[in-house]
């Protein structure tokens, strides 16, 4: 049984739906343009990519209540536009929302912390219900209706590569009909104080896959695809924008928050990928990169794309560039970024690239041009070692 | 294709040998092994109370089943590292405290767990982790199942972890929990257990389970009458303490009461606490010691893990 992609939904410091991702995307425009100190006022002056309608600006778009974590406000956004269209269609089918997240309801979380240091017992108890990740699955599923089948992943940063690939051997194995699949997380003290203290923030505008490369920006966002059966999608004759034609998850088994210098767990996921689609790595047209301008990961991440695909390597960039990175979120945000490239024939331009790291010599497409894309795999890395890498494909 | 349990092991607040539960004001505690002889002095130095409880339950249950490395590690976990996340949630929410260190944000992570068992056992092969609150296990389980009709010829390892610190305790009570306990919610509890499972024969077969999705609740209780001689059987029941529950109630009609025991007065409540059901069910058909006295036909044990006005689940287990 073949999955494949009818929709999409995103949101993110670029816009509040795919058209306006892509519309950015295509353009080089970024959007990391917040301050930190908005988060956290004592990590403050470093860029953050924060999505720009407020919480209560999200919850009249989407007629909900603004008490909610901003992680299911965004969730939702996101989820809806992917489901919307096809909502009608779907009734009676066996319909699942798979989804990944780190902070879940970190945010109203961090109120109550706040307000607890200032006089024990003072903290609004109702802003603890929503912490687990689960309940931001719970609220969003519920606020699209229909869902027959509602889980979490939390792989760190690959947590929505990870609900994609989870969706779509579901599908495969015939469980689920549709599946809303992707992931959400919002910008929060808590990651943002984490990474900090980690040293892996750059103070300026992240520059992935350049020698000059100093960390990470934040971002924040959701995104997610709508997946079908091909027996639905035909069945129903709807656009089919691409095929989930491969997936891997693997281990890096070397360290916590660092990748192997030899890239063991991102080589194998990337051949692991081909392999279960029985893909040649010369026919690969685009790699949207995990990318997140920190040293470490951009040489494992490189060091394993030479390995696997040797001199023939891909068009390849990082869009984290443009979104930061989403985190929790960033797998199903690129996944759409990915099959709009295949749907466009069109590469996405890394951005502030200017001399490559010596240690691969790799140079990204730094244009937005006209390319033939049959296939392109979009990777995302996690703490724990957490790699996963997604495969799609043309549809003629 | 059948998948059997190869190898379990639980840390509980349960000694099924000296018949204890470690249990006080409504505060159920792990009993947990002397670590020093199990994990070496340099890995236990910078690891956390869950990450212990996890990497050592892990490693007993592979131990246990011929020290196969896994092709697979899936953890379940509702709530994940909730020391960690409460040390650094407290560190930036306190303005005079600006000296922070990382640890306690990389090890707050939910797949922490799952990472440093791959790291340990220097396993590369598929790892994930579920947090979908009290069905994080039966989640987790699901895909292991999936992925040994996938892949026949695998072994999964699979376990649910949740920690219970006093924040989270004083939190829970303070949120609604005291209350509950006055009309006999048994507590609050927490556990690490840890499973191997594969298409090799073993003493006992993961039969059936039914997730909300696979059907409506009432499926449930007719797959039990369908299928199950409930004088051969025994009901692992998920109500956290004779709370009123119509799903609960149901199915517990369909056993004699002598059938039918209430598993968290043995480890208290969490998220993940159907895998400790798991362990014991595994222990009931194996006929492990300080299990409740049952007589020797015992063939299936039916997990019925439900929670009041929230989705219920079944897990069926038999002796192969």
């Amino acid at each position: 049984m073949k999955v494949h992609v009818i929709g999409t939904g995103v949101i993110s410091a670029l816009g509040e739906n795919s058209a306006a991702n892509y519309h950015a995307l295509s353009n080089g425009k970024h959007g990391i343009t917040a301050d930190s100190s908005y988060l956290d006022s004592f990590v403050s002056g470093i860029p953050v990519a924060r999505v720009m309608q407020s919480n209560s600006e999200l919850a009249e778009m989407l007629t909900v209540s603004d008490r909610l974590p901003r992680t299911a406000l965004l969730g939702m956004t996101a989820a809806k536009e992917a489901v919307q269209p096809f909502i009608k269609e779907m009734a009676g089918a066996r319909i699942g929302y798979i989804s990944g997240t780190t902070v879940g309801g970190m945010d109203l979380t961090e109120g109550f912390f706040r307000q607890e240091m200032k006089g024990k017992g003072s903290g609004k108890l109702s802003d603890l219900i929503y912490h687990e990740c689960g309940k931001i699955s719970n609220l969003i599923a519920k606020e699209i209706g229909v869902i027959d089948f509602v889980t979490t992943l939390n792989t760190a940063c690959s947590s929505s590569a990870n609900a994609i690939m989870l969706a779509s051997r579901m599908i495969k194995s015939g469980y689920l009909d549709f599946a809303i699949a992707g992931g959400t997380d919002a910008l929060t003290a808590f990651t943002l104080n984490g990474f900090n203290t980690l040293l892996l923030l750059d103070n300026e505008l992240c520059r992935p896959f350049d020698s000059s490369r100093k960390g990470l920006n934040l971002g924040e966002g959701a995104g997610y695809l709508l997946l079908a059966s091909e027996k639905m999608s035909q069945k129903l004759g709807i656009d089919v924008h691409a095929e989930v034609s491969g997936y891997a998850n693997a281990s890096d088994a070397y360290h916590q928050t660092a990748l192997s210098e030899d890239g063991t767990g991102p080589s194998l996921v990337l051949k692991n990928a081909l392999e279960i689609a029985g893909i040649h790595p010369k026919d690969v047209g685009y790699i949207n990169l995990h990318g997140t301008a920190t040293t470490n990961n951009d040489i494992a991440e490189g060091v394993a794309i030479k390995k696997v695909f040797g001199d023939n390597v891909p068009a390849f960039s990082s869009t984290k560039a443009y979104t930061g990175h989403t985190l929790g979120a960033s797998g199903g945000i690129e996944a759409v970024f990915t099959v709009q490239s295949i749907v466009n024939q069109k590469s996405i331009a890394a951005l502030r690239f200017n001399t490559p790291m010596p240690e691969t010599g790799l140079i990204p497409v730094t244009e937005s041009k006209p390319l033939k894309i049959e296939h392109a795999l979009s990777n995302s890395f996690g703490f724990g070692g957490n790699c996963c890498s997604l495969l799609f494909s043309r549809k003629h | 294709m059948e998948i059997y349990i190869n190898s379990s092991f639980a840390i509980s607040p349960y000694d099924s040998s000296r018949n204890f539960i470690g249990m006080k004001d409504g505060r159920f505690a792990c009993i947990e092994p002397d670590y020093d002889n199990i994990l070496d002095a340099r890995q236990l130095r910078r690891m956390s109370r869950i990450m212990k409880m996890a990497l050592t339950a892990a490693k007993k249950a592979i131990d246990d089943n011929g020290n196969i490395n896994p092709d697979a590690i899936i953890t379940a976990t509702g709530l994940g590292c909730l020391e960690d996340t409460g040390t650094f949630l407290t560190k930036i929410s306190d303005p005079d405290n600006r000296m922070m260190n990382p640890t306690s944000f990389i090890q707050s992570i939910h797949n922490t767990m799952a990472g440093q068992i791959s790291l340990f056992l220097r396993n590369t092969c598929y790892n994930n982790t579920f947090t979908q609150t009290s069905l994080s296990f039966e989640h987790a389980l699901f895909d292991a199942v999936m992925l040994l009709n996938e892949k026949p010829d695998n072994s999964v390892l699979l376990g649910g972890i949740d920690e219970l610190t006093t924040l989270k305790f004083d939190l829970a009570e303070r949120l609604h929990l005291a209350e509950k306990r006055s009309n006999g919610y048994y507590g609050q509890g927490e556990g690490s257990a840890f499973f191997t499972l594969s298409g090799h024969k073993s003493k006992v077969i993961v039969k059936e389970f039914i997730l909300p999705f696979m059907g409506d609740h009432s499926d449930i209780g007719n797959y039990i009458e369908a299928k199950v001689d409930t004088n051969d059987a025994i009901l692992l029941s998920g109500n956290p303490g004779n709370l009123q529950d119509p799903d609960d109630e149901t199915i517990k009609q369909l056993f004699e009461d002598d059938r039918i025991i209430d598993y968290k007065q043995y480890c208290g409540d969490y998220p993940t606490s159907s895998s400790f059901a798991f362990w014991m069910a595994n222990q009931l058909l194996n006929g492990g010691i300080g299990m409740p006295d049952l007589d020797s036909d015992l063939s299936d044990v039916i997990i019925h893990h439900s929670y009041p006005g929230n989705s219920q689940s079944l897990i069926h287990l038999c002796r192969s």
